[in-house]
């Protein structure tokens, strides 16, 4: 099986090498990277970083045709549920493991908008700050399970010594409360692949494709 | 004389073997530091106390960066947790990389050799 990190936010020569080494399959890249990378898929994916929240879907809908993953980083709680609000954008991940309610996370469920679990945000944090960052994410994950919405479970890396294993990310997501077949889904490229069908100009809707 | 506990209370384990990878070569002592440190950070000292985790020092491999550590079953998640948030040791940048959780030394070694997980 092979295993995609979703949010790979920024790019250094050594990834390739790494990821290969760590047993990832793909990397999806938020910023500018090399078309190839080996053993490693390159996924091309775009970051909304934005305070304001009229350009979440502008940038979204402008957008969907030309990357294969995009990924939403709430800045507030009005981005972020705008970015739930927009079937257009694939992830959000919530900065230090904002919280979301329950209203954002059934949106979600409903506009097929993953939540992002982004390991780098407790790697870089320690003592008080890390016990409140993980504390809210197993709250969020907690909802998640609930209402049965989509999550990824991703490193986060900005360079090759943030990146961790698949299976560092999946005790990760045990510890976070989430079932290992659904962390399996989470960490697989299903999402991708999906994208990759819609933008290869045979699909229709779902459902219906043309020959 | 050795005191040896009944075989029927003897607690589960299981061996966790684990990659550094870093820049430079690092010392058993330094890498022992810095997992018994993250550990205590992330399950606190009842939960190492009680986890009874033990860094298996003749099995330490500088040359490949390989060590072999000791925990319960249903430590094992946290444990693998705490060995991920170990980002550096001195003023390296390192990752921890869990290659293989096994029931005895010699399976592990075995599948170690054979590259499955």
């Amino acid at each position: 099986m092979k295993f995609y990190d979703y949010c790979v936010f920024d790019y250094a020569d050594g990834m390739p090498g790494m990821a290969a080494e760590l047993g990832w399959g793909g990397l999806c890249l938020l910023k500018d990277g090399p078309a190839g990378m080996g053993k490693i898929d390159p996924v091309k994916g775009l970051l909304i970083e934005t305070e304001k929240v009229q350009n979440v879907k502008k940038e979204a809908v402008r957008n969907r045709k030309r990357f294969e993953i995009i990924v939403a980083s709430g800045l507030n709680e009005d981005v972020n549920r705008a970015a739930v609000e927009t079937p257009e954008i694939d992830i959000l991940v919530t900065v230090e493991g904002a919280r979301i309610d329950h209203v954002m996370v059934k949106l979600a469920a409903k506009n097929n908008v993953a939540l992002g679990f982004d390991f780098r945000q407790l790697l870089h944090s320690s003592g008080v700050q890390r016990s409140r960052i993980f504390s809210r994410m197993r709250e969020n994950a907690k909802l998640v399970k609930k209402f049965r919405a989509p999550f990824v479970i991703t490193s986060g890396s900005v360079s090759e010594w943030d990146m961790r294993a698949p299976f560092e990310l999946t005790a990760f997501g045990r510890l976070l409360g989430f079932e290992e077949p659904a962390i399996k889904e989470a960490l697989s490229g299903k999402m991708i692949e999906n994208n990759r069908k819609k933008l290869g100009g045979k699909w229709v809707q779902p459902g219906v494709e043309v020959e | 004389m050795k005191l040896k506990s009944m075989p029927s209370l003897r607690n589960k384990k299981r061996y966790v073997t684990f990659r550094v990878h870093s820049e430079r070569p690092i010392l058993y002592s330094s890498m022992r530091g810095a997992v018994t440190n993250s550990i205590l950070n992330w399950m606190g000292e009842e939960g190492f106390s009680s986890a009874n985790i033990r860094i298996i020092k003749n099995l330490w491999d500088a040359k490949v960066r390989t060590g072999w550590l000791t925990c319960p079953p249903s430590a094992l998640d946290d444990v693998k947790m705490s060995l991920a948030l170990i980002h550096q040791i001195g003023d390296d940048r390192v990752i921890f990389h869990v290659l293989r959780v096994s029931g005895t030394i010699k399976s592990g070694k075995k599948k170690i050799s054979l590259g499955k997980r």
